[in-house]
């Protein structure tokens, strides 16, 4: 099971195989399984934008125009599905995979042939929860929460998303337990876990949130399951459960579920904002703690969701004060990117942009966020288009940004080829500026009162949509630039990368040829601090 | 934890199975609390 493990790999397995379907259907290849997770998230970001597309469409003037309202509820629904789990998720694992080995000296992940499992679930997974769409009474549409009762009132098709959630959520375990023992136990000697590259501490991380969760969301869907079908009571009041209950246990994992979706996106702007500063990252034993208090945190804020269920007071302050405690560590963050890049030489290539991107408009998001935080606020906030601005600055020019930041960090090592900077820029630009145009007037139409998950709305909300649904179609198109962009890097782009790529890259993943070959690292590379992408960070 | 395990085959493998084993060990008292949910 550990064959990767050790070194007594044989001679002839330095090259991929020949074949497509050996190489890419029964790899268990780090890289080539990590390529499969990239090009999956990047398939599911456009069918979940696909869908965002169609809900802006529809919220582009009042009135219904394209889509029944009970449709626009399974987009909604659906949507989150796609681009949590199917997107951003997978992009992650997709990142991990491919860097983890490289960035600590492994020939491999620990358990390569679990990690093949780990990816072939998904597409099975998603076909089910897509195939939904094709049911009498279609996809879940009671929202991502599966909020009961409204969930489960509906068709069969929430045991469709349930069985989703429980093969999705064994990939994800299966992908954690595969980066845990590979952190832990796969290390070159001498790669100490305080030399480590950030991107792997907050993987490492995100594996133990990921652990800790999702079995608890495995069993919470679980107990909706047999509440439909099965005639329990966990979250009927008439039968004497709790609605309520579900939302507590649901959001026991949504909340670090987040943190999951940011950790890494932290990792990966910790190695990025260094490398174009040309200097080591500053703080970088304070970013560590701050992503493991992050981690902590994340447990015991999960009620800043329910506000407005009827929470004891002691229960919202305590949820008050624990939410506004995590702007601490983050602040740490902020203060530490901004504080790495002060007085260094700088240079802005894509990546960078992206990278700087992310730390202002994240930190909007972290501001919107305290706001949500602050009880009396929240009243007012919360299900209203507030919560929709907040999230998506978090989760699109936080999350997302990070993985194009990363994508073009890294694509040169992964292919062998340097990617058009013209093209990367116009990309970054449009992004940038549409994307803004999207989400920021999303603010003040929450603060004006406009609900969530509504098809249509008063008059009084009319022009700010439209200038919002504007930046939606811009930034959707302007996605399609990014896949040129990578198809032209990997298969016509004639200027070859270096092997460092960037004048101010280090760590172990750019000492291996570029493109990276099929094997790296057979023989256990010699640790030279001087080259550790953060120093020698104990003296 | 600071090193990691040694580069012998053999150790690598038990260490990797101790990992395993205490990560398959914390989802499984998860969710054996949640079972209890079903008996109690």
């Amino acid at each position: 099971m550990a064959h990767a493990a050790t070194q007594d790999h044989h001679d002839d397995h330095h090259e991929a195989p020949k074949s497509f379907f050996r190489r890419w259907f029964m790899s268990t290849n780090h890289k080539d399984i990590g390529t499969l997770y990239l090009i999956f998230a990047l398939l599911m970001f456009f069918i979940g934008g696909s869908m965002a597309m169609l809900i802006r469409a529809e919220l582009f003037e009042p009135g219904l125009q394209l889509v029944q309202p009970y449709f626009f509820n399974e987009l909604t629904t659906m949507h989150a599905l796609v681009m949590i789990f199917g997107a951003i998720m997978p992009a992650f694992v997709g990142l991990g995979n491919w860097m983890i080995p490289l960035m600590v000296g492994a020939p491999d992940m620990a358990l390569p042939r679990m990690n093949n499992m780990s990816f072939w679930l998904l597409p099975f997974a998603f076909t089910i929860l897509l195939s939904s769409f094709f049911l009498p009474g279609g996809a879940p549409a009671g929202g991502w929460t599966m909020y009961p009762p409204l969930s489960i009132q509906g068709g069969d098709s929430i045991a469709f998303l349930i069985f989703f959630v429980h093969v999705s959520g064994i990939s994800s375990i299966m992908g954690a337990i595969n980066i845990i023992a590979t952190i832990l136990n796969m290390r070159a000697p001498g790669m100490d876990l305080l030399k480590m590259p950030i991107f792997v501490w907050t993987w490492l991380i995100t594996a133990f949130l990921l652990i800790a969760v999702m079995p608890v969301l495995a069993g919470a869907v679980t107990m909706l399951l047999t509440d439909k079908y099965f005639g329990t009571s966990f979250f009927n009041a008439a039968g004497g459960g709790d609605p309520v209950l579900f939302q507590h246990v649901f959001w026991f994992f949504g909340h670090p579920e987040v943190y999951i979706m940011i950790l890494p996106a932290f990792g990966i702007i910790s190695e990025i904002i260094p490398t174009f500063s040309r200097k080591p990252l500053f703080g970088y034993k304070a970013m560590v703690y701050a992503t493991a208090s992050i981690a902590f945190l994340s447990f015991i804020v999960w009620a800043h969701h329910m506000f407005a269920v009827g929470l004891p007071l002691g229960a919202e302050l305590f949820f008050m004060y624990a939410t506004m405690l995590i702007a601490v560590p983050t602040g740490v963050k902020v203060f530490n990117w901004v504080t790495t890049m002060w007085k260094g030489s700088l240079t802005f290539e894509t990546p960078m942009l992206f990278a700087v991107a992310f730390v202002i408009l994240f930190t909007i998001g972290g501001f919107s966020g305290i706001m949500l935080a602050l009880v009396p606020a929240d009243f007012q906030y919360q299900d209203t288009y507030f919560v929709v601005a907040h999230f998506h600055y978090v989760l699109v020019t936080g999350a997302a940004f990070s993985i194009m930041a990363a994508v073009y960090y890294w694509l040169p090592k992964w292919s062998g080829n340097m990617y058009s900077e013209r093209w990367g820029k116009i990309h970054f630009w449009l992004s940038v500026i549409s994307v803004n145009v999207l989400f920021f007037p999303q603010h003040f139409l929450g603060l004006a009162g406009m609900p969530r998950r509504v098809p249509d709305y008063n008059v009084a909300f009319a022009d700010f949509n439209m200038i919002s649904s504007i930046g939606g179609f811009v930034f959707g198109a302007t996605q399609l630039i990014f896949v040129g962009v990578i198809i032209h890097c990997v298969f016509f782009a004639k200027k070859k990368a270096t092997d460092r790529v960037w004048e101010g890259s280090k760590g172990l993943e750019w000492t291996v040829p570029s493109p990276a070959p099929h094997h790296t690292f057979s023989v256990p590379p010699v640790i030279d601090d001087s080259q550790l992408a953060h120093g020698d960070v104990g003296h | 934890m600071q090193q990691p395990a040694s580069f012998d085959p053999a150790q690598r493998r038990a260490a990797v199975r101790r990992t395993v084993g205490f990560l398959v060990a914390a989802i499984v008292v998860i969710l054996g609390l949640f079972l209890l949910q079903f008996v109690v």
